[in-house]
């Protein structure tokens, strides 16, 4: 099964009429375990394409659709910037809530909750609410509610852009064993480079509003080979092509805010 | 060696500024013991005040005659009669109020077109003192208990009404997606979602109308009601018996006091995951 995007633009309109080109024209594929990351500045669609994708937000022109489905729609696990947990349940049903909607028995539910809480470090802090803990621990509550799902899609928007920056590699390195064990495809939105270049096997650099892709970039080195010194050469080369890319852009936005 | 920062070249007591804590002006507390001393401290100064003589009996009698003239009133039983009168109406008015104003509220909150149609009915009642309308509602109902249970409803109603709109309307669109994306189905949305993220809301609805119910109770018991608070105080005070409308007063008091206490509990135990 896979996901097409196929030509989709989105176009924002306020009350008093005037439009804002979200997206435009956006034709992307996204094959089976095949993880992708969106870069791109901010404002530039990256959350407006994520979620679309998961039927939140209407195209105004395109499709988006799967292919080679048995059965109804996909599985889809989402991991929101703002976590976006429910404040009134504890972590543990918080977890459970995507297994909720899919009609899984209570026992079940709980077992592999706890199991998922246990895989991303929270266990012991099953019965906490979410003002109780810090913004990593709920990150990891949301990454823990899309992937105990076993999710036939998974969609990331910039789920580690709120930590601060050890965090943030200590995070990547747990996302990439927690991906390597359900290696299912993956649209990952993130503005930061590195991140992109460090998980996904493909690139996609979208460009300032209005978001458009201008370049795709195929990060041909296995995942677990990445942190090797061999491969650094590469991944710079990597990041290089992306950065150039992006730069134009990035400085337009700063000079005109 | 120790690894460390400090200067090399040794200390230098005689020039030492030590650094203060310069933050205890804001976090200072007040012990709990000292809660009731405002209470004490007043009530012996006036004690004190009428022992005195300066203030005459009859105008505003002593805390000890307030109190002496409570357990007269307890043991004869009219206070507990009148007391008893003013708590049934207020729970039957309170509860018919708060539950029409939650299933409103939740109405125009869920319903596109009674939005459209009930705010604007809402907005024009609501600023009506309910007061003002007992007459009507007295020539409807006639005078007898349901008037008072009603007007009492009439004015919980509405606050309670115009707060779960806005805690159904205003729930974080980011967890209506978040559940959304996980397949959640309409229903799902409502009661797992929806309900519970506006029930802050609603409780502080709940809140406000508490007070304002105790205001309505008093006014329409003293305005025609054989029996309840509002009328023994009326009553007493045309009987000149001022120590006995004190007492009526002190047990109104108590009674604001128990409610919000008592909803402030029910609220915590009901929303534990409140950060506060
Ligand atoms: N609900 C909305 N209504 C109007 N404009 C929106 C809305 N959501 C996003 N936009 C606009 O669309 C553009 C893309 O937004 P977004 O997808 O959030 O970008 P990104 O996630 O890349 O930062 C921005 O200019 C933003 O202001
Ligand atoms: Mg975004």
């Amino acid at each position: 099964m896979r996901l097409v995007i196929d030509g989709v633009s989105k176009v924002y309109r306020d009350r008093r009429g005037r439009e804002t080109v979200a997206l435009e024209d956006i034709h992307l594929t996204v094959e089976e375990h095949a993880f992708i990351a969106i870069v791109g500045p901010s404002g530039c669609g990256k959350s407006t394409l994520l979620s679309m994708v998961a039927g939140l937000t209407e195209p105004t022109a395109g499709e988006i659709y799967f292919e080679g489905v048995n059965g109804d729609r996909p599985r889809i696990g989402m991991v929101f910037q703002e976590h976006a947990l429910f404040p009134w349940r504890t972590v543990q049903r918080n977890v459970e809530f995507g297994l909720e909607q899919l009609g899984v028995p209570k026992r079940e539910r709980a077992q592999r909750a706890r199991e998922m809480i246990s895989r991303v470090g929270l266990a012991g802090f099953e019965d906490k609410y979410p003002h109780q803990l810090s913004g990593g621990m709920r990150q990891r509550v949301g990454i823990a509610r899309a992937f105990v799902v076993e999710p036939e899609l998974l969609l990331m928007d910039e789920p580690l852009s709120a930590l601060d920056a050890q965090s943030r590699l200590i995070m990547q390195d747990e996302l990439v064993n927690l991906w390597e064990s359900v290696r299912q495809k993956t649209l990952y939105v993130t503005h930061n480079i590195d991140e992109a270049v460090a998980l996904a096997d493909r690139v996609v650099v979208l460009s300032r509003r209005p978001g458009r892709i201008v370049r795709v970039v195929d990060i041909d080195i296995p995942r677990a080979e990445r942190r090797s010194a061999q491969a650094q050469g590469a991944l710079f080369a990597h990041r290089d092509a992306i950065w150039q890319t992006i730069r134009h852009d990035a400085q337009q936005a700063l000079v005109e805010g | 060696m120790p690894i460390s920062s400090d200067n090399p070249s040794g200390p230098d007591v005689r020039s030492r500024v030590p650094v203060r804590y310069r933050m205890h002006f804001v976090e200072r507390r007040a012990p709990a013991w000292q809660g009731p001393l405002g209470i004490v401290l007043l009530l012996a100064l006036w004690q004190g005040l009428a022992m005195a003589g300066v203030i005459p009996e009859a105008d505003l009698p002593s805390p000890l005659s307030i109190v002496q003239a409570g357990v007269a009133l307890a043991i004869s039983g009219d206070l507990w009669m009148n007391t008893a009168a003013s708590l049934g109406r207020i729970a039957a008015g309170y509860v018919l109020g708060a539950a029409t104003g939650m299933v409103l509220g939740l109405w125009l909150g869920f319903s596109r077109v009674a939005e459209r149609v009930g705010l604007p009915v809402a907005g024009a009642l609501y600023p009506i003192p309910k007061l003002a309308i007992i007459p009507l509602i007295i020539l409807w109902v006639g005078a007898g208990e349901a008037s008072k249970v009603l007007v009492i409803a009439a004015e919980v109603l509405f606050p309670v009404l115009f707060n779960t709109y806005a805690g159904v309307r205003n729930t974080d669109p980011a967890l209506l997606r978040a559940a959304v994306s996980f397949g959640a189905s309409r229903r799902t949305l409502v009661w797992r979602v929806i309900l519970p993220a506006s029930l802050p809301t609603v409780f502080a609805g709940l809140r406000i109308g508490a007070g304002l119910s105790l205001l309505v109770l008093v006014a329409a018991e003293m305005i025609g009601a054989q029996h309840g608070l509002g009328a023994m105080i009326l009553q007493y005070s045309s009987l000149m018996l001022t120590a006995n409308v004190l007492v009526g007063v002190v047990v109104l008091s108590a009674l604001g006091l128990l409610i919000s206490r008592g909803l402030a509990w029910l609220e915590r135990r009901l929303l534990p995951w409140q950060a506060r």
